[in-house]
């Protein structure tokens, strides 16, 4: 069995987000985790070759890339394909979740890819990829590709799947039909019934992961709107002087705008990781857009744009903390009686 | 304001208008400084907008449309 394994360019060692550019290109053979990969694989598989791509390049220009991408995969005339595992990294997740939908789509070949399952690129691809879950972070790589291989061999066989629990890959929507031993009123009942007792039991419907938020009507007088910023992009003062972390952030930060009217070189740091910094240290407006909001404001084509900012870092942003997060920067925003919110999110 | 409005939208941000780069969601780094802020006025103005237009449910801007 022919396996082509996807990988970007910081686990095929070229590089970290300084190379986030790199072209399509491919190897002969298993790179970095891919020696691993032929390893689980055992003798029925063989990885004839990897291909890769940077990360920032797949997401900026993947009009173009991704044909390239395929190409380079078809060349080696895979029977499977497998990207990753991408862990909690969101554009490299994003990239292998599209080399899977377009192998199967292109190719007609079947693809699996690992990430785990908070990855951005779970709730884009779940529907159509299928998606083993993986730890947050290459801590879990061998358990991640050991998963891989269990799948590729499976798929590469030509092999119908069976649900995913049983098979360990990402729910993916579509349900099976199974004979029960009890009809689904019994089932309720004793789920009722462990519930009021307090006893532990099974959702068979677990709900979805994020809310509807019914959306908030819109501010239609602009000489009465009153704006305030919020990002994620880890901008802050030079020293990061309240410890915003890089990853995982546990803070939220409130940085004042008094007497700015726009953001220079030099004024700033960026304190994140996930992307590359270099565009928003030459100029921090290209994140937090106050000149051109002091513009607006001036020409009174905004009522007025709140004093300062709100940060933190989304970098592997934990869901949960982001919400609470949320939730009190709301409180904040209330009080000074701000109604509209620009998001901004690298 | 998203260079990745598929992931905004999948998690039901209600208006999500597409930005530049993730790098520089309000940057244009390919233009002289002088047009790449009347790029960004231009990209900022189209987010009032938004924020002044009604939607039923999450709903994808782009930043060409003008009023």
């Amino acid at each position: 069995m022919r396996v082509v394994h996807y990988l970007n360019q910081f686990f095929a060692g070229i590089g970290g987000e300084d190379r986030a550019d790199t072209p399509p290109t491919s190897r002969r053979g298993p790179v970095g985790p891919g020696l691993a990969l032929r390893q689980a694989l055992g003798a029925d598989a063989e990885v004839v070759g990897t291909v890769i791509c940077g990360d920032g390049l797949f997401a900026d220009r993947s009009d173009d890339t991704v044909p390239e991408v395929v190409r380079l995969i078809e060349g080696f005339e895979p029977d499977v394909v497998v990207a990753g595992p991408a862990f909690n990294a969101g554009r490299y997740g994003l990239a292998c979740g599209r080399v899977c939908q377009e192998v199967a789509a292109r190719l007609g070949q079947p693809a699996v890819a690992a990430m785990y399952p908070e990855n951005a690129a779970v709730e884009v691809f779940r529907g159509e990829v299928i998606i083993v879950p993986s730890s947050a972070t290459a801590v879990g790589m061998k358990e991640a590709i050991h998963a891989l291989a269990r799948l590729a061999l499976k798929l590469g066989r030509g092999g119908a799947l069976g649900p995913a629990a049983e098979e360990g890959y990402l729910p993916r929507g579509p349900r099976m039909n199974t004979r029960g031993d009890r009809s689904a009123s019994a089932r309720a009942l004793d789920m009722l019934l462990a519930r009021r007792a307090g006893a532990p039991f099974t959702t068979e419907v677990p709900l979805p992961q994020y809310d509807r938020v019914v959306p908030p009507a819109p501010v239609t007088h602009l000489s009465r709107m009153r704006l305030a910023v919020v990002t994620e992009c880890g901008l802050v003062p030079p020293g990061n002087p309240d410890r915003l972390e890089w990853v995982r952030a546990s803070k939220w930060l409130k940085y004042s705008l008094e007497g700015k009217d726009d953001l220079g070189p030099g004024e700033y740091e960026v304190v994140h990781s996930g992307y590359d910094a270099a565009f928003a240290l030459q100029d921090p407006d290209r994140l937090v857009p106050l000149d051109a909001l002091r513009e607006l404001v001036r020409r009174r084509e905004l009522g007025s744009l709140l004093d300062a900012y709100y940060v933190t870092c989304g970098n592997h942003g934990v869901l949960s903390q982001m919400a609470q997060h949320a939730r009190e920067i709301a409180a904040d925003l209330r009080r000074q009686h701000v109604d509209t919110v620009l998001l901004v999110a690298t | 304001m998203t260079s990745l409005p598929a992931v905004a939208l999948k998690v039901g941000a209600n208006r999500v208008l597409r930005g530049n780069r993730f790098s520089h969601p309000c940057g244009n780094p390919a233009l002289a400084p002088a047009d790449e802020r009347a790029w960004r006025l231009a990209l900022v103005r189209r987010a009032i907008e938004v924020l002044s237009t009604r939607v039923e449910g999450p709903t994808l801007f782009e930043p060409q449309e003008a009023a």
